[in-house]
């Protein structure tokens, strides 16, 4: 049994008096240990897809498929159940830690409410805990911080005291949603360097959604690629910069910058990035797409196994991309 | 060498106990353009600021084109004087715009700032809107309606509406997609090529930085750290918060770590 199961995912919200699709049929599997970097653009439904994982979907919507946490369907959870699913079995760090954390809360109050209240933990065993994993992130003078206001810490000892937080409880899943988008390059590097080692320590898995697939690859195993609220590639993250077949992944990675030298013109993407919302009969990307033949533009092309990928693209086994 | 368009020479800024700009001092020649590389606190954006009147500097002396700019302007005249040589360009498209406001309008505003003729002004929002690859169509709708990539070709033809010499870009790139921030990146290349623009590129991120600046200055707690020509400094850097910065950014065979100096 794999440690989360998703089967079909599709994700309706409310859009004025309609209902719309804005997930379309995604699944993937997550085993124990294991970690995942979901990338894409606005739009794509990567947030929702990973909230979705912890039981938070938005007000007014209707999930389809099934999403389940070691057997378990998240959907059929109660509220108690899904109460202690997300004190104790999984754990999430969203992009922006000043805007998670209360702020008229102590630090120390902050790190200590799930545990006591939902865990039934006494105070003074979480206080003492609490002490432990914020050395463990590296906080020094622990004690003094748990006194502190959230304001009176930077962006990146505040992220690290919401990793803190979350490790309290043992999780067997971390959620990151974009944990380092708000903090330093410098300070990105040491959180980055921070979830990897707790998280391969622990023996946690992680699903890590980025728009920065550079950054997801390096802490990832497998890299889950999503346009417009749909899968388009899946594959091992070693494979994302010299193996990926879908057209997008392509154009993703040759649209940045490169900082080892100097293009004149960088190969942009034409086009707005288009959103789960927006219906076509074929392939969302092929407005956009260098490669876009009739049938990209008639039928939907569904995942298919190329070596060692996923690929949906009716063209990717033709291109050469120079796959090595 | 030309004479400079842009002259700052040993800028500071103190507000309270805090340095927030150390003597930073630096040239932008016509049509060239300068990095101010840094993470948040490092001052990048307080120099941006003093550029354009909205601190004023400790002390230091700004010169463009030989006038003296080390105050801010004194009234609207002195403004609007100003306006035809320097413009900015924020991170966020979405609050930089008025919302009640329709692009077309937001563009012939800017524009009867320096224009009298109103028929001249309606031209020329149009030919601003081609300039920076937005359909005519758009001039009639608001910013709600416009995808964050069009609000900030919006920004930037606004900028763009005095005819400027020199355009400061704040983190004009940092809030947008991928595949939409090489598009704005491409357009800003070719706005220069057409108009002679210079630009001064306020970021801390190192692969635009490289991509776009003739030459940088490295920023941190206030001080310039290192300067010099782009692909020099980034091939070779000097100094280790230079170093520690290029090595931060994730890439080929990267691995997070805890980097200090």
């Amino acid at each position: 049994m794999s440690l989360v199961e998703i089967e079909s995912f599709t994700l309706d919200v409310q859009v004025v008096e309609a209902s719309a699709r804005v997930i379309h049929e995604v699944s993937f599997k997550l085993e124990a240990g294991q970690s995942i970097g979901i990338v894409g653009e606005s739009g794509s439904g990567k947030s929702l897809t990973l909230r979705a994982i912890a039981g938070l979907s938005p007000e007014n919507s209707v999930v389809g498929g099934k999403i389940s946490f070691q057997g378990e369907e998240v959907s059929a959870m109660d509220r108690e159940r899904l109460m202690q699913y997300r004190s104790s079995q999984v754990a999430m760090i969203f992009q922006d830690p000043r805007s998670a954390i209360n702020p008229v809360r102590k630090v120390g109050d902050f790190l200590t409410e799930n545990v006591v209240t939902n865990l039934g933990w006494s105070k003074s065993d979480a206080k003492t805990k609490a002490i432990e994993v914020l050395t463990e992130v590296g906080i020094s003078n622990p004690e003094k911080q748990l006194k502190a206001f959230p304001s009176e810490l930077s962006g990146g000892m505040l992220q690290r005291v919401m990793i803190a937080s979350n490790l309290l409880c043992q999780p067997d899943l971390l959620l990151a949603d974009e944990p380092t988008t708000a903090l330093d390059v410098t300070t990105q590097s040491s959180v980055m360097a921070l979830i990897d080692q707790l998280r391969l320590s622990r023996g946690m898995a992680m699903i890590f959604v980025s728009h920065n697939l550079e950054l997801a690859t390096a802490v990832c195993d497998k890299i889950l690629v999503m346009y417009a609220g749909r899968i388009v590639e899946l594959l091992p993250a070693e494979n994302l910069r010299e193996k990926s077949r879908h057209p997008y992944t392509r154009a993703l990675l040759d649209a940045r910058p490169r900082l080892d030298g100097r293009q004149n013109r960088l190969n942009a993407i034409p086009g707005q990035p288009a959103s789960g919302l927006e219906w076509t009969q074929g392939c969302t990307f092929a407005a956009r797409c260098a490669f876009a033949q009739d049938i990209c533009r008639s039928e939907v092309p569904v995942l298919r196994k190329i070596q060692e990928s996923d690929v949906a693209c009716h063209r990717a086994d033709e291109i050469d991309w120079d796959v090595s | 060498m030309s004479t400079p368009l842009i002259k700052v020479s040993n800028l500071s800024k103190q507000y309270g106990d805090l340095l927030a700009v150390a003597d930073v001092s630096f040239e932008l020649p016509p049509s060239g353009s300068i990095g101010i590389v840094g993470e948040s606190g490092s001052g990048k954006t307080t120099v941006a600021k003093i550029l354009v009147g909205l601190e004023r500097a400790t002390s230091g002396k700004i010169e463009v084109e030989g006038q003296d700019w080390s105050l801010p302007a004194k009234n609207s005249k002195e403004r609007r004087e100003r306006a035809k040589y320097l413009q900015i360009v924020f991170q966020d498209p979405y609050s930089s715009l008025d919302p009640r406001q329709s692009i077309g309008t937001a563009l012939r505003e800017a524009l009867s700032i320096s224009m009298k003729d109103s028929d001249e002004v309606i031209v020329r929002a149009s030919e601003l809107a081609d300039l920076v690859g937005l359909p005519q169509r758009i001039l009639e709708l608001r910013p709600a309606k416009l995808s964050g990539g069009q609000r900030q070709r919006v920004a930037i033809a606004r900028a763009l509406a005095s005819n400027p010499k020199a355009l400061i870009l704040d983190e004009s790139v940092a809030a947008l997609d991928v595949s939409i921030q090489a598009q704005i990146l491409n357009l800003l290349v070719d706005i220069r090529e057409q108009t002679g623009i210079a630009y001064i590129l306020v970021s801390h991120d190192l692969a635009v930085v490289r991509h776009f600046a003739d030459s940088l200055i490295v920023m941190k707690n206030g001080n310039v750290v290192e300067r010099g020509q782009t692909e020099a400094v980034m091939d070779q850097p000097n100094h280790e918060y230079t170093k520690l910065l290029l090595a931060s950014v994730p890439g080929p065979g990267w691995v997070p770590g805890k980097r200090s100096i």
